[in-house]
Order: C-alpha cells, then sequence, then structure tokens
C-alpha cells in the first residue's frame, strides 16, 4: 500500500509544496499547534451541539458558580453556562480571525503584486496612498465605521481585514519586486505569456509561502483587536459572545469570580500560541534554504 | 538566401541615476533563413541587451530604444504595437535563457510551463492537444518517457534536462528564430556538446534561424554561419566563422582567441586581454577598446566616427589599424 503510494507519488512528481509538508511534519511543537487548532475549531462549529446549554440561557437563581461537573468552566454572574459560552466564543473569534484575514489576503496579494510588478509610477503612487492609509488611526476609523453603519458583525469582519491588508500588500510587493526579475518572468514573457497570467500564475504562487506564514501571523492579530474591540464595547453585542466580550466581563468580576477571566484568556492565549507554533514552523519548512536537508 | 531578420542601427540606452549607458551603440545584423548568427563578447558588451530590445523585453524605464529598426518579415519589431509584439513572441520568435536552473518556475510543473506560450497564442487548442503538443515536444528534444516527466516539476529535471525543457518550450510553437542567450553556459562539458548538437539538428529540420549569444568562441565555432564580435554595445568585426577564427582581423578578436586555452599550447600560455571593459556609462572618446589594445594609434582616442574597414567581402573590421598580408598576430 505505502509501496503503491510512492510510485504514484513519484509519477506525478512532488512539489515544493509537498516537500515542504513532509517538513512540517518533522516539527513537533507545529504539528501539536496545528491539532489543537483543528480540535480548537471543530468545537467551535459544533458548539450547538455539544454544549449542554443555550448560549443566551440565564439562570438568575444559580448565579455565579465555580467550575464543577455541571458547568464544566462554571457560570457567570447571571447564571450561564461559561463553557457554552467560550465555545460560541470561539465561534466568532475564529471567524472573524479567518473572514478577517481572507479579506486581508484578498486585497493585500492583489494590490501588492499589482504595484511590484508593474513598478515605476504606479508602485510609486499605490505605495504613498497605502502610507496615508497606513497614517488613519485605527481605533478612530472602526469608531466611525460603527457609529455611521451600526454595530454589524460583517463590518467588523471588513473593518479588520481592511486594516490589516496594508502590511500584506507591503509584503507582497516587496516579494514581486524581486521575483519579477527572475528569468523564468522572462522565460515567460519571451514566450508571449501576458502580464495578468504572469502575475497570475507565475507571481503569487511563488510568494504565497511568504504569505501563508505572514497569515497565521495575521490571525492572532486580528483575534486580539477583536477582542480589544469588544472590550471597548465595539465588537459584538449581548448576548452573543466572543472572547474578547467574555474576557471583558471577566475583568470586572475578576476578584469574585475568577474563573469568568482566567477560563476565556487561557482559550484565547492557547489558540494565539499554536497559530504562533504553526507560524514558526511554516516558515522553517517554507524556507527555500532548508530545502536541500 | 533571403533574410529573415534585418537589424539597423539598434541603439538601447539606459537612462539611470549614475547616468547614460550606452548598452547598445548602433549595432546592425542580418539572420538570414535556417542560418546562425553569432554574438560574441564580454559580458555587458550588450548582446543579450539588443537580443531583449528586439523581443520588446527591455525594462523600461530606464531602457529606452533610442534609434534603429529591426525588420522581421516586413514589420519592424522596435516600432511595433505591444499588443503585436507579444503575439510574435514564443509564436515565430523564441529565446532560450542562460540559466535552466532559474528560467522555470520552481512552482509549477513542467507541462504548465510547456504550454503557457502555445495557449496564450491559441484560444482555440484545447489543453489536451496543447499536452499532447508538449509531449511530442519533449520527446523530440529526446527526454525519455516524456508522457510521465510532463508532470514533473523543474527541480526533478538535472541541469541539460531543463535546458531540453527550455528547448521544448521555445520550439513549441515552430518558431521561425530562434535567440539562444549563452545556452549551455551554466552546463557540464559533456552536456554542452549534446546540447548544441541537438539544436544543429532541430535547425536543419526545422529550417530555424538561430541567434546564439555567446562568451565562449569554443561553442561559436561548430555551430555559427556568421560571427559579430561585440564589444561596449558595438560590433567590431563581424565575418564568416573561417573569416573570424583563420583571420581575425580587429585586435580585440584575436584577443579574444588568444585567451582561449588550447590543448596543444604550453602551460602558462594563457593569454588574457589586459584591463577591463570600460565603464558603460563613461565610455571614451574614440574606440572603447583603445585603453586595452595592444596596436593602439593616436588617432584611434579622436572624436571621430571609426573607420569600418572591409577585408573581403564577408569580413569587416570598425579599426583605424590595418592587418598586413600575413603579419603575425
Amino acid at each position: 500500500m505505502i509501496m503503491k503510494a510512492a510510485v504514484v507519488e513519484a509519477e506525478k512528481g512532488r512539489s515544493l509544496w509537498q516537500d515542504a509538508f513532509q517538513r512540517l511534519l518533522k516539527n513537533k511543537m507545529a504539528v501539536i499547534g496545528f491539532c489543537y487548532l483543528i480540535v480548537q475549531a471543530s468545537l467551535a462549529v459544533l458548539a450547538p451541539w455539544i454544549a449542554s446549554f443555550p448560549f443566551e440561557e440565564t439562570d438568575l437563581l444559580l448565579g455565579a458558580v465555580a467550575p464543577d461537573s455541571v458547568h464544566y468552566f462554571g457560570t457567570d454572574a447571571l447564571g450561564r453556562d461559561m463553557f457554552t459560552r467560550v465555545l460560541h466564543g470561539a465561534r466568532i473569534s475564529l471567524m472573524v480571525g479567518i473572514l478577517a484575514t481572507a479579506v486581508s489576503l484578498a486585497i493585500g496579494v492583489l494590490y501588492g503584486s499589482i504595484s511590484g510588478y508593474m513598478g515605476g509610477r504606479v508602485d510609486n503612487i499605490m505605495m504613498r496612498l497605502l502610507e496615508i492609509l497606513y497614517a488613519l488611526p485605527f481605533t478612530f476609523f472602526v469608531i466611525i465605521l460603527m457609529v455611521l453603519f451600526g454595530r454589524n458583525i460583517y463590518l467588523l469582519f471588513i473593518a479588520l481585514g481592511a486594516i490589516q491588508w496594508l502590511t500584506m500588500a507591503r509584503i507582497v510587493r516587496g516579494q514581486v519586486v524581486s521575483l519579477k526579475k527572475m528569468e523564468y518572468v522572462d522565460a515567460a514573457r519571451s514566450m508571449g505569456v501576458g502580464h495578468v497570467r504572469i502575475i497570475a500564475s507565475h507571481l503569487i504562487p511563488n510568494v504565497l509561502g511568504t504569505v501563508i506564514v505572514y497569515v497565521t501571523l495575521t490571525v492572532p492579530n486580528v483575534i486580539l483587536e477583536e477582542a480589544f474591540l469588544s472590550f471597548l464595547g465595539l465588537g459584538v453585542q449581548e448576548p452573543m459572545a466572543s472572547w474578547g466580550t467574555l474576557i471583558s466581563d471577566g475583568v470586572g468580576a475578576m476578584q469574585t469570580y475568577p474563573w469568568m477571566l482566567i477560563i476565556p484568556c487561557a482559550s484565547l492565549m492557547l489558540t494565539l500560541l499554536a497559530l504562533n507554533f504553526l507560524g514558526d514552523g511554516l516558515r522553517d519548512a517554507l524556507d527555500p534554504q532548508a530545502s536541500k536537508d | 538566401m533571403t533574410a529573415l531578420l534585418q537589424v539597423d542601427e539598434l541603439k538601447t540606452y539606459f537612462f539611470t541615476r549614475d547616468g547614460l549607458f550606452k548598452s547598445v551603440d548602433g549595432i546592425s545584423l542580418t539572420v538570414k533563413k535556417g542560418k546562425t548568427l553569432a554574438l560574441v563578447g564580454e559580458s555587458g558588451s550588450g548582446k543579450s541587451v539588443s537580443m531583449l530590445s528586439l523581443l520588446g523585453l527591455i525594462p523600461q524605464p530606464p531602457g529606452r530604444i533610442v534609434g534603429g529598426k529591426a525588420f522581421f518579415h516586413d514589420r519592424d519589431l522596435l516600432h511595433l504595437p505591444d499588443r503585436e509584439l507579444q503575439a510574435l513572441r514564443g509564436e515565430k520568435i523564441a529565446m532560450i535563457f542562460q540559466d535552466p536552473m532559474t528560467s522555470l518556475n520552481p512552482y509549477l510543473r513542467v507541462s504548465i510551463q510547456l504550454t503557457e506560450g502555445l495557449r496564450a497564442h491559441h484560444n482555440e487548442i484545447s489543453k489536451k492537444e496543447a499536452r499532447r503538443r508538449a509531449i511530442e515536444a519533449l520527446e523530440h528534444v529526446g527526454i525519455p518517457d516524456a508522457k510521465q516527466r510532463i508532470d514533473r516539476y523543474p527541480h526533478e529535471f538535472s541541469g541539460g534536462m531543463r535546458q531540453r525543457v527550455m528547448i521544448a518550450m521555445a520550439l513549441i510553437s515552430r518558431p521561425e528564430l530562434l535567440i539562444a542567450d549563452e545556452p549551455t553556459t551554466a552546463l557540464d562539458v559533456t552536456i554542452q556538446a549534446q546540447i548544441l548538437n541537438l539544436l544543429k539538428n532541430l535547425q536543419k529540420e526545422m529550417n530555424l534561424s538561430i541567434i546564439l549569444i555567446t562568451h565562449d568562441l569554443g561553442v561559436v565555432a561548430g555551430m555559427a554561419d556568421e560571427i559579430c564580435v561585440m564589444y561596449a554595445g558595438k560590433i567590431v568585426e563581424r565575418g564568416t566563422a573561417d573569416d573570424i577564427f583563420y583571420t581575425p582581423s580587429h585586435p580585440y578578436t584575436i584577443g579574444l582567441l588568444g585567451s582561449m586555452p588550447r590543448l596543444d599550447s604550453g602551460k602558462g600560455d594563457l593569454k588574457a586581454i589586459p584591463g577591463l571593459p570600460p565603464d558603460p556609462s563613461r565610455l571614451p572618446k574614440g574606440c572603447p577598446f583603445a585603453d586595452r589594445c595592444p596596436k593602439v594609434m593616436r588617432q584611434c582616442r579622436d572624436d571621430h566616427p571609426l573607420p569600418l574597414r572591409k577585408y573581403s567581402s564577408t569580413q569587416e573590421a570598425l579599426c583605424y589599424w590595418e592587418k598586413k598580408e600575413g603579419e603575425k598576430t
């Protein structure tokens, strides 16, 4: 069976991606991080079926209880089950992280690769524009958006993504500027391949390695930003919860009900840690210098 | 014998912050159908830049084609709209590059890179048909198991095989003119001979015209019908292969031939040309080779156009110095 798989693989050819994946598998911390994220994500997706209580159900008579065998993570002051709320919080936080990063990825890669590839005056104008956007105070920008359009979770994705793409675009542009001088770009040009196709099929696959690493750093960033905005009261609304709002609630009750702070904080931290390990692993795995071993 | 490509006084300059670089300064050449023209010179002499100019692949800015004409089938390549030039590239004129290690994209399967030129030119060719032609092209350049190999990635090929892939890629549309930019420089000597033989056979078969860019006179000897020797953006001598090898008449050509290692000469008999090529942004007045030339005369440094000395119907040199009959060089 294994032999057969190896033969098939040899016939199809092994891409650099597959090589990198093999190297990634050898990195224990990255694999642990990756597994943790899978578990965390599936728990989040399956939250409504796993959790034994609806997330908005209050039990004022019960009040806040410490973790026990019924309420694994305890309850908050309104008697809401913390286990349920943390799982539902993960839904929001991970969704914000992934969607906002996807937004930033789409805009950033497109903008950066066009800017880098065109070069000259176009590049100059596009980069100056980027710097102007950089200079806008971000929190202020989000507050204005929230005030203008109301508190809307999708707006939050877009707003966060719209901030993150700036750095993404810069990274991609830098890569493209050096990649477009590669001989295979000239070779493709000499074959009569057009600009759009060169960007899409020659340059973007080559920057993906760097971009993926940056993505794993962006996701925690976005989750933190969302937590920060929710903490300020600009994120998701009650009774919905994200890790940010849970932490914000927990801070208020820190001295009396410490589990309300510790548990969401731990969830956030572990996820960020896992993402960082995965990012580190990916960076090492995709490093072309390491491809010889 | 009809001319396929006629380049007339091509000038490509680079306008940079460090000054004006006259990379190609008025070169003229004619490529005949089914023949090979070799452009010989040191790195930086403008060989590659002149050919990239023809294909419209000079980075602009800072580069600019400031003058000249280049007729390919009655169409002036230098004044063709971008779109039309792109339609010619790969289809009628193809190019192979020096380093087969870097001229294939490491992230793409060979099949994709082979067919993308074809598919860029012909919308009507289906994926399947393009693939069939790519396999055929690979077999044509002597890659065994082409059917399996086509799905491999470039890093799974050896250097020589990659150069074969490059040649297959260039010839897949059956172009009329192939520009080979130092096609063998990055290869082992044994592989070099194979690749050159392959090019020669393909040329015969497809009646292909080749412009061979190289700094290696050994490569030229077996391939070229006509040789143009370039120095500092100018063609300093041109002639048939016999003219250049047996009766070189420009001191630079003589120097180049002298600096070729020979098996039959004793040890330590390697004669390098003293000095370095001039900085292309500060070319001296007169002859750019004057500072390194063993035959230099006073008028060489005058601010006059150099005289073109004709030695025969096929050979001419851009030089004041005239070789006497039977003079030992």
